[in-house]
């Protein structure tokens, strides 16, 4: 184990991946020279040079598209948009293209692709720097969505979406960058895709987030411990596929839900967790499913607004006692 | 398999029917083409025949009823197959919508199904819950709520399972002895009969205490008592009478009773010849009284005939208190504790005196409050200056 960054993280997971494997190559604006502009891939360009590591115009587009063409022609690309904001340029590119080749082709190719990004607000980035977008794309099919919410997640979900054979976009979080964790320092640490995990066991009620949001429920729960709420909290890792075998086990076990996410709260991941558990684990409520994420509105530009927009562990410890009596 | 047998409508202008007589019973085995019923429509009478075969499991309008077309009359099925609760509330809630309105549209019967589902009534209940309460044949109307809003929680259903059964603590509390019953028949038709009034008053006791400190305590309280109601009876006869319907009837010398406190219940003991005995020897007739009872020799009493009873629970701490007058007798005494209390006297100043409680239940048929509260006075003008 090696204490780092989540963004020492990822650039170790790229260099793990890079030595080990000679056809993974890295693309995105920025991203070799100068290190990327989270410095998220620091030190990769210099391991490996401008041949597998590309700084590439600014055109989204471009970008998705070439690390597409190398994926089916053998490679194993890793793509960066600067903010998930971005992708709405190479939407085509993502949901037409990538996520249905392999379908569209009769399974004849594979597209072991990475889109890197990252996504989030708390940085007072404004409206279209700071969007939680991963229900855009655990809506479409053939496209995996992964996000790590600590630097040895960060480094095990990544290592593990560079080796899958499928699509795949792995949302970072813009203030997360700079965590530090305990990391395996093991060239093969590998965390499955499409396994949650469950960071806190407790009994009385299940709160399932991911990314920076986990780390906030997390926080709550700590707060609710005091108050003899004991709070089971899972960590997704991997929004599509969605892992419902471990939401359903905790839930036979405390009886509540509560979904915690930075998205916005209509139509989204809440609201598929909540409907799912309506068809699968009814008889396991003990109370109506609740959620907690950010407000239907753009993010503020203003950090007194943008804090009130977004979920914090207030409003998740707030929203926990709604489910209990007397409270 | 179940089938569901529905009003059937004899013609385009047919809107219910009214079934005249059923030619089967629930648990019959039926054939198809087996008359089931006979059936009255606006026009004639005619025979319904059964459209399967299988056992009538459930009859839901009964002979004579009238229920819309297409409204759910019978289930015909296997035996032991499971009845949907919705053919059951959809067949109640048709017949109550034809007994309010004359003419009911076979839609209506849709219309009151839905309804019925939405406005379910009955208590909150989590899906947890109520899925442990079928699972444990669990009543849910039985269970409290403590969730948000009352709803009822599976934590709820399992206190209901840790519960003693309702029926073992019936079994123990029904089986009250004679002695019981007869008490509890005696204060439930005092309190449905007897219109009750309450006066109180507070006595100083300072006196008496010390008259029977000076005697060596050869005289108890209850005996005082007992010549101080024969005081009070004397300045006020009118208390001193039986109620009957007819009016009225004075008792023949003065008997006052005492609540004793058996392994039993509560039982009177009642005391005659008050007036002719001194303290000391009324002492000794009421202990030999109260040791009878005690023991349970309700044979060595008499609980008859007393115009009022004494109780007195002045040793439990017990202030001001109103007990339940035993039937055929006027009044009941209620005593409390004797002990030392402020007492304010003549030039304002305040003393600590030995008081006791005492309080008055009348039946208002014998006397009115002023008869009482004289009553009370010449008691306690008794008590004070003995």
């Amino acid at each position: 184990m090696i204490e780092m960054t989540y963004r020492q993280a990822i650039a170790q997971a790229i260099i793990e991946e890079m030595d080990r494997d000679p056809n993974v190559l890295m693309l995105g604006e920025d991203v070799g020279q100068f290190g990327g502009a989270m410095a998220a891939s620091k030190g990769v360009h210099a391991r490996f040079g401008s041949r597998r590591v590309i700084d590439t115009p600014i055109s989204e587009e471009a970008i998705v598209g070439a690390a597409l063409g190398a994926a089916l022609t053998g490679l194993r690309p890793i793509a960066e948009i600067m903010f998930i904001d971005f992708t709405a340029c190479c939407m085509d590119m993502i949901a037409n293209q990538v996520a249905k080749v392999r379908y569209m082709l009769g399974g004849q190719v594979k597209v072991p692709l990475v889109i890197r990004t990252q996504g989030g607000a708390g940085k007072s980035y404004a409206a279209q720097h700071s969007q939680s977008l991963e229900m855009w794309f655990a809506a479409i099919p053939g496209l995996k969505v992964v996000m790590p919410s600590t630097p040895a997640e960060a480094k095990g979900l990544l290592k593990s979406s560079i080796r899958v054979d499928d699509p795949i976009l792995f949302i970072e979080n813009k203030v997360l960058y700079g965590d530090k964790g305990q990391v395996p320092d093991d060239p093969d640490f590998l965390i499955p895709i499409g396994k949650a995990n469950v960071v806190r066991s407790g009994t009385n009620v299940t709160i399932v987030s991911w990314s920076r949001q986990l780390l906030l429920s997390l926080k709550a729960a700590d707060a609710l411990a005091a108050e003899n709420i004991d709070c089971e909290v899972i960590d997704l890792r991997t929004i599509s596929p969605l892992d419902m075998d471990s939401i359903l086990a905790s839930l036979s076990k405390t009886g509540r839900l509560l979904v915690v996410e930075e998205g916005h709260k209509s139509f989204g991941i809440g609201a598929e967790i909540s409907a799912r558990v309506m068809e699968q684990g009814f008889d396991l409520l003990e109370g109506p499913v609740q959620r907690v994420a950010t407000l239907d509105t753009p993010i503020p530009f203003s950090p007194v607004l943008e804090a009130v927009t977004i979920p914090n562990a207030e409003k998740i410890a707030a929203a926990i006692r709604t489910m209990f009596a007397g409270s | 398999m179940l089938q569901q047998i529905k009003l059937p409508s004899m013609g385009a202008t047919m809107e219910e029917g009214t079934i005249v007589s059923w030619k089967v019973k629930e648990g019959d085995t039926v054939k198809i083409g087996q008359v089931l019923l006979e059936l009255e429509s606006d026009k004639s009478v005619f025979e319904y025949e059964s459209p399967c075969d299988g056992v009538i499991r459930k009859i839901l309008a009964k002979d004579g009823e009238t229920r819309p077309v297409q409204s759910t009359i019978a289930v015909i099925g296997d035996a032991g197959e499971i009845i949907p609760a919705e053919w059951l509330i959809a067949a109640s809630a048709a017949n109550s919508a034809t007994s309010s309105v004359t003419i009911v549209a076979p839609t209506a019967q849709t219309a009151a199904t839905t309804d019925t589902k939405f406005d379910k009534g009955g208590p909150k209940i989590s899906p947890r819950a109520r899925k442990l309460a079928d699972q444990r044949g669990v009543d849910i109307s039985k269970v409290t709520g403590t969730g948000p809003g009352g709803r009822i929680e599976s934590s709820d259903v399992e206190k209901t399972l840790k519960a003693p059964p309702v029926s073992a603590s019936v079994i123990s509390t029904t089986t009250f002895d004679p002695i019981r019953m007869q008490i509890n028949r005696k204060v439930t038709k005092s309190k449905q009969e007897i219109p009750h009034f309450y006066i109180a008053s507070q006595v100083d006791m300072t006196r008496a205490v010390a008259l029977r400190e000076a005697q060596n305590r050869t005289f108890s309280f209850n005996a005082l008592l007992m010549k101080a109601i024969v005081a009070g009876l004397e300045a006020e006869p009118s208390l001193n009478m039986q109620y009957t319907d007819a009016g009225l009837v004075p008792r023949n010398g003065i008997k006052v009773g005492l609540a004793i406190e058996t392994p039993k219940g509560v039982v009177i003991t009642v005391v005659d010849d008050i007036y002719k005995q001194d303290l000391t020897i009324l002492t000794g007739k009421i202990n030999i009284l109260v040791e009878a009872g005690r023991a349970g020799n309700f044979k060595d009493i008499n609980t008859h005939g007393a115009c009022m009873t004494i109780s007195n629970v002045g040793m439990y701490r017990v202030d001001t208190f109103y007990p339940i007058i035993h039937p055929g007798e006027a009044a009941i005494v209620g005593v409390g504790s004797l002990a030392d209390r402020p007492v304010v006297i003549a030039n304002g100043q305040v003393v600590a005196r030995k008081t006791m409680p005492i309080s008055l239940c009348v039946d208002h048929r014998i006397a009115d409050g002023a008869i009482a509260a004289r009553f009370l006075k010449a008691m306690a003008q008794y008590l004070e200056t003995v």
